[in-house]
């Protein structure tokens, strides 16, 4: 039961999903089982850090729109992932989606672990109007940065784009402008553009 | 463990900490990697137990003590706007 709990976790990464959809999976092994028990395997996974939950990032908005509260949940190694999957070079070379859903959430733990050396948190924004950030960097002191996730480096203007959409949506009086926007490419360059917003690859970002 | 710490030489030419203190990298056109890398790379496991094996021996490790699943056939994310509690 816990495997195909684990799988459906995996196939569910670095999105919102819903202990609904997870005990809809399990069912397939465990037909009695329930949404709470689902919900109480989950915090036991987080536990034993197999689980990371990505909080979502509640600033107040300048529109009516409403931010969504969800968190994303993450197995700890996109590797993992992947073996829950049974993906291996082949399979991801031919499902793209995939491999961007994993390398999304191959960058949301490494900049976990690089905005942790500030005591910074990463969590995640969406709200009612369909605007997302990937990952929001937080530090102790207010301070914040904005991601986005773009596995090819083909995507970067639209990874630009969607990040400048969403920050208008922000009402930064109380929180500030964010100190960077950032495009994280699996494939792209570095790069800074004319915005100052800033194209890396994973491979190149350290603490 | 993050890229930074597994890849064999990692460039480092982004720092966070510089970002949040508005340090902007140079314009490196030269650093894209290529998707194989990337494959790589994610399919490389960070336990420290498992850095120095194959795919296949790393994968094979985690899967019996995770999942006998198969590969999706695509990346189809259950969601929906219930939140879980």
């Amino acid at each position: 039961m816990i495997k195909h709990l684990v799988a459906s976790l995996a196939r569910s990464v670095a999105s919102a999903v819903t202990y609904k959809t997870l005990a809809s999976d399990v069912r397939a092994v465990a037909p009695s089982i329930d949404e709470e028990t689902i919900s109480n395997y989950v915090r036991l996974l987080m536990r034993l850090f197999v689980v990371e939950a990505q909080q979502p990032w509640t600033p107040a908005l300048r529109s009516r729109a409403r931010v969504r509260t969800s968190p994303k949940l993450h197995l700890v190694d996109p590797a993992l992932s992947a073996a829950a999957l049974g993906a291996g070079v082949e399979h991801l070379r031919g499902d793209l989606n995939t491999l961007g859903m994993l390398f999304e959430s191959a960058v949301v733990h490494d900049l976990t672990v690089l905005g942790s050396a500030m005591g910074g948190e990463v969590s995640h924004y969406r709200d009612s109007n369909q605007k997302e950030i990937d990952a929001v960097i937080t530090l102790p002191d207010g301070r914040w940065g904005a991601v986005e996730v773009k596995l090819g480096g083909q995507q970067v203007a639209a990874g630009a784009q969607s990040l400048t959409s969403a920050i208008a949506q922000i009402d930064t009086s109380g929180v500030g402008d964010p100190a960077f926007r950032l495009v994280v490419t699996g494939t792209g360059p570095v790069v800074v553009a004319d915005d100052g917003t800033v194209t890396a690859p994973l491979s190149a970002l350290a603490p | 463990m993050s890229w930074w710490e597994k890849l064999d030489s990692p460039t480092g030419e982004v720092s966070i900490a510089a970002l949040f203190e508005g340090r902007l990298p140079e314009t490196n056109l030269g650093a894209a990697p290529d998707l194989g890398a990337v494959i790589d790379n994610l399919l490389r496991p960070g336990f420290p137990a498992m850095t120095s094996l194959t795919h296949e021996q790393s994968a094979d490790r985690m899967r019996a003590t995770s999942t006998t699943s198969r590969a999706p056939t695509s990346a189809a994310s259950p969601t929906s706007a219930t939140s879980p509690k």
